[in-house]
């Protein structure tokens, strides 16, 4: 193992006088971030802790000025490379995968810790993902230790295939990113959608499932919350009013504490309805009465079911347990009611 | 809102628009606090007079708020202040108490604001509570009412730990001298308390923590005791009136049609009687204290509505070697090893799908006599109209491993929902009858859809009356495409069925390379 530092030492100063010329000081080269990923893998298993990874993944160009220079991609490139190390903690380790893709090492990061890394950079970064010239299109993909693998290679391999899996989500494919929520609402509700993850169905009267089905799902997702209290995870319900006769309230009051954010959110609140552990939010918009929406992702799952009500008691329903559109919902649903952007 | 008067809030803000922006909203809500518009004069006033929540914005100047935060933190006076911090941006701060101090960045709805001021004035009022010496000795020194008499006037909280001489140990959680919820193996609230108060021999512990579990005793310390005592005394004196324990009951009304208004114990009996018809069985898994089960029972079978069918021996229909230690313990170490993630490996799901809800229910009455099985009376009962979905049932095994029974609706369009909490999946159990034989297609859609995803063993469950003959296999097998070792499984068989059924889940499970793959998350 000394060797092996040692080495890594040595490769490390001299990497950063080659690099100097190009880019910061904190950017390495593939060998040493693999080399360090391996360690961090290492050193994760002995202390029990998790660790995660980020690749970001440059996946096209747009430019309107016609075809792009070198000159031009290196000037992305620094770009990019600087402000996901403005971006990162000083103890996140970030370099050069392969061709296209940045890999940033997490130390003593989860999964959600990793989401939240991945929406600063996501963040950080629109000016050159929007709004720059040329702009590019950078998908992030993220795998943690030990849930997706329990070595580094294993780790990146999973990551890598996601790159893959969110190119076909749903979320890149209608190009719901630039969408407003109630907008993808509207566009998910009225598709006829029957793949594997994605399915639209029709709920209400004369109905196979009638509107209680409703209260059923979002029972069971609190009592999946209630056998698993420790496992971290954000659930956001959206029922027609928040009132003392919600058929809720019982579950949510004998849930006590649990490392799952719950927001109940509505057009209105009855005053003085408080639970404990359990945020209430009154958004005060009348699309919140004609629609139920379950949002929820969990260290190992992601469910998001969206209904709208349509005529004669009869609800257009999407449901999905595809993990990229449920956290781009609940993403967009925090932006759009300026709640906090969190996991 | 007496509480909210007695605590102050330093509101430790230096931008115009905040200031009147948070203290219009203190003031709505009738929040007592006082303003601080720069570090030094935060830290004074925190000194002088600690407040019971610092609401913070992280550029205040002079000293700023995580510097303030790092010296208030470690001064003894103060250290148990939870912090509220306001920033633009998130940042990492240093020494960052989870589950007691807040992070809010802007912009926030002033709903999120109340929700955090009422959680953050929580944890200090917990903080603030609790001691921490613990309190020990023996039930035949101390009796347990005394005890609890004791811990109500000092107004402890904590946790009470009961140990019978047979090692059989029970929890007592109090909170501000209040009992909040009694447990005692899968028993819980009065019926869990008023049993622990019957223990006279054993060891008792109380040890001060913060308790966080909602209160589900619903009266006052004073009163459950006093109920508890009567109980008890009721109970020794009509204990020969009541039926014997081992006496089958049987119902003669028909319990989907019983009128409303009747009191909840009847409606939980008359639902438990066809799952537990022996009345120690029914007794145990009656949520309702003993005293009043028996009574109830009694009144019951007066009025005919409940009739003892016979009197039986204790008999098992099942060795209690249904699962051995060495069995459960392997069972939990594969599942350990097909899970990385260590939060996981307390319970195994298996997906129950079937073609009717009413095959969902007679399995679970077939296994009701598994031991350590418990039946979710709550969404088995419920009379919505709605297809069964979520745990009906769970079997515990040895080592702290429970297998979940988890019921799938039998309609089309389920997919994204069975990826979606296949989380844990050890199996897949396909119920049918004849009488629902077109739904079967459904079957081998959640079949191929859990496949897909998920390598588990699947068990196949004909769940018709009539007795299964070969050609009636043969059909099904055929229907199903099934391999060679996998077998149809009668429901209506012999009582040993859901036995096999069980050990052959639990074979594949140790023997072959099961449970593989998993979802693809971000």
């Amino acid at each position: 193992m000394k060797v092996l530092k040692k080495e890594l030492v040595e490769k490390r100063f001299s990497l950063l006088d080659e690099s100097k010329k190009l880019f910061e000081s904190r950017f390495y080269d593939a060998f040493f971030v693999n080399e360090y990923g391996r360690l961090e893998a290492v050193r994760s298993e002995r202390y029990g802790m998790p660790f995660s990874i980020i690749i970001m993944h440059v996946d096209s160009f747009n430019s309107a000025a016609g075809p792009l220079t070198k000159k031009d991609l290196l000037d992305f490139l620094k770009k990019l490379v600087n402000t996901v190390l403005k971006v990162v903690r000083n103890c996140d380790v970030t370099g050069m995968l392969e061709d296209k893709r940045i890999i940033v090492i997490l130390p003593h990061t989860d999964y959600f810790g990793s989401l939240i890394t991945i929406k600063k950079l996501k963040k950080g970064l629109e000016f050159l993902t929007t709004k720059g010239e040329p702009y590019a299109s950078i998908i992030f993909a993220q795998a943690t230790y030990p849930r997706d693998g329990k070595t580094y290679t294993e780790m990146v391999r999973v990551a890598t295939s996601r790159i893959g899996d969110i190119k076909n989500s749903l979320w890149e494919r209608l190009s719901l990113g630039d969408k407003l929520f109630w907008e993808i609402v509207a566009t998910l509700t009225s598709g006829s959608h029957s793949e594997h993850e994605y399915v639209n169905f029709e709920m209400g009267e004369g109905m196979p499932l009638g509107e209680g089905f409703i209260n059923r799902i979002n029972q069971m997702i609190l009592h999946e919350i209630r056998k698993n209290p420790k496992r971290r995870g954000i659930l956001y319900m959206g029922i027609k009013s928040i009132a003392k006769d919600t058929p809720l309230r019982d579950t949510l009051n004998m849930l006590g504490k649990t490392a799952t954010k719950i927001f109940l959110v509505g057009e209105k609140k009855e005053p003085g309805f408080d639970i404990k552990n359990v945020t209430t939010i009154a958004l005060n918009d009348s699309r919140l009465s004609e629609a139920y929406i379950t949002l929820f992702m969990s260290e190992d799952s992601a469910y998001g079911l969206l209904c709208r009500e349509g005529w004669q008691g009869v609800y257009s329903c999407f449901h999905t347990s595809d993990p990229y559109l449920v956290e781009g919902l609940i993403t967009r649903f925090q932006r759009d009611y300026e709640l906090q952007e969190t996991f | 809102m007496k509480e909210r008067k007695k605590e102050k809030i330093l509101l430790a803000l230096f931008e115009k628009e905040d200031i009147e922006g948070f203290s219009k909203f203190l003031k709505e809500r009738e929040f007592d606090f006082v303003l601080a518009t720069d570090g030094a004069r935060a830290m004074d006033m925190a000194i002088n007079e600690p407040p019971s929540l610092i609401i913070i914005d992280l550029k205040l100047p002079v000293i700023n708020g995580e510097r303030l935060f790092q010296i208030l933190k470690n001064n003894p006076n103060t250290s148990r202040i939870p912090f509220l911090f306001i920033s633009d941006t998130h940042q990492e701060i240093r020494g960052f108490r989870t589950g007691t101090d807040i992070f809010l960045t802007k912009p926030f709805q002033w709903e999120e604001l109340y929700e955090s001021v009422r959680q953050a004035l929580a944890f200090g009022r917990e903080k603030a509570s609790i001691g921490d010496k613990d309190i020990q000795g023996n039930l035949s020194q101390m009796s347990l009412v005394d005890l609890l008499q004791v811990l109500h006037f000092n107004k402890k909280e904590g946790e009470l730990v009961v140990t019978s001489p047979e090692g059989e140990s029970g929890i007592i959680y109090i909170k501000d001298g209040q009992l909040y919820n009694a447990i005692l193996g899968e028993i819980e609230k009065e019926k869990a308390l008023f049993r622990l108060i019957t223990w006279k021999d054993g060891t008792f512990e109380f040890m001060p923590k913060p308790v966080n579990i909602p209160q589900r005793l619903g009266s006052t310390t004073g009163n459950l005791i006093m109920e508890g005592v009567r109980q008890i005394d009721e109970f020794e004196k009509a204990k020969h009136l009541f039926p014997d324990k081992d006496s089958l009951l049987k119902t003669r009304v028909n319990t989907a049609t019983l009128p409303k208004g009747l009191k909840p114990i009847i409606y939980e009996i008359l639902f438990l009687v066809e799952y537990y018809p022996r009345v120690g069985d029914l007794v145990d898994h009656c949520s309702f204290p003993d005293y009043e089960v028996y009574t109830t029972l009694m009144s019951l079978i007066n009025r005919r509505i409940l009739v003892e069918v016979k009197r039986i021996k204790e008999e098992k229909e099942f060795s209690e070697e249904f699962v051995s230690p060495t069995l459960a313990i392997r069972i939990k170490e594969k599942v350990i090893n097909r899970w990385a993630d260590m939060l996981s490996v307390n319970s195994g799901k298996v997906f129950l799908v079937a073609t009717s809800d009413a095959l969902i229910k007679d399995f679970i009455l077939a296994c009701k006599n598994l031991p350590d099985f418990h039946i979710n009376k709550a969404l088995l009962s419920s009379d919505d109209g709605e297809p069964l979905l979520g745990d009906v049932g769970e079997l515990r095994l040895y080592g702290g491993m429970d297998i979940v029974l988890f019921s799938v609706p039998p309609v089309r369009n389920m997919m994204p929902m069975l990826r979606a909490f296949s989380n844990n999946l050890i199996g897949l159990v396909l119920l049918w009858d004849e009488a629902s034989e077109e739904r079967v297609a459904h079957l081998m859609e959640s079949r191929k859809e859990v496949l897909s995803t998920r390598s588990v063993p699947v068990l196949y469950v004909y769940g018709d009356k009539k007795p299964l003959k070969s050609a009636t296999i043969l059909k099904y097998r055929t229907l199903f495409n099934m391999a060679e070792d996998e077998t149809v499984f009668p429901l209506h068989g012999k009582k040993t069925t859901i036995f096999k059924l069980f050990r052959t889940l639990f074979d594949s499970l140790t023997k072959e390379d099961y449970i593989q793959g998993s979802l693809t998350a971000t």
